[in-house]
């Protein structure tokens, strides 16, 4: 709750990393959280806090669109975001920008994004169990859920996907200036 | 699996959601027309 509150929401919806720099971006995870403390408590009480569920929902519909509108460079459904605050390891260090204009396609910021999608969809069918206007915003990330997950096998219909047939794995895409996208850039893989 | 996102919907939140229920259905049999031609 108190990372969605006014004094730390940025009025543009970006929620802050972490304290000692929060203007980083962290992986959107909050969703979920929120999700999963409501159940919780429905489990232990019989009913879920429906009022902490919807302030919630309203905080993250800001900062859904903060990632719509900020990370997805070239608007197509596949998102960037950076370093998320994980030790999956790029040959890029994706929070600086590339020396040459181009920038990365990432696989990790695209996927959190369409679970994020999901996470938005199931807590809009929740309150819509007792307000039906939330249906219709439930179709919004449904919707949107499915274009990330398009996109991800045909970026921005130009035939590349983060999808390695050969490797059978998900890795970035370099989009390069002079290109509308290159072939993924060296294949990667870090484990901790 | 390297990336997976599941929800799952039961058909009972399905039928009690008319709306949200048949701008699924909608969504999913014009895609698949899309898809198909």
């Amino acid at each position: 709750m108190l990372i969605v509150r006014e004094w730390y929401q940025h009025p543009n919806g970006q929620v802050p990393a972490y304290e000692w720099n929060f203007s980083d971006v962290n992986p959107p995870v909050l969703g979920w959280a929120a999700w999963r403390v409501y159940k919780i408590e429905q489990r232990q009480t019989g009913k879920g806090d429906r009022a902490f569920l919807e302030t919630v929902f309203h905080k993250l519909l800001i900062a859904f669109t903060w990632w719509v509108n900020r990370k997805d460079f070239a608007g197509n459904n596949i998102f960037e975001g950076g370093f998320l605050g994980l030790d999956n390891i790029g040959v890029f260090d994706r929070s600086a920008v590339l020396p040459d204009g181009g920038h990365l396609e990432q696989s990790d910021g695209t996927s959190w994004m369409g679970m994020f999608c999901l996470n938005m969809m199931r807590m809009a069918l929740e309150l819509a169990r007792e307000n039906p206007v939330y249906e219709n915003i439930a179709t919004k990330f449904f919707e949107h859920f499915l274009g990330i997950a398009g996109a991800m096998n045909n970026v921005g219909g130009r035939g590349i996907g983060l999808w390695d047939e050969t490797d059978e794995f998900f890795y970035d895409v370099l989009h390069l200036p002079d290109r509308v996208a290159s072939s993924r850039c060296g294949c990667a893989r870090s484990s901790v | 699996m390297p990336l997976l996102a599941v929800e799952t919907i039961e058909p009972e939140l399905l039928d009690a959601m008319p709306g949200f229920k048949q701008r699924l259905e909608w969504y999913l049999d014009e895609s698949s027309r899309a898809l198909a031609a």
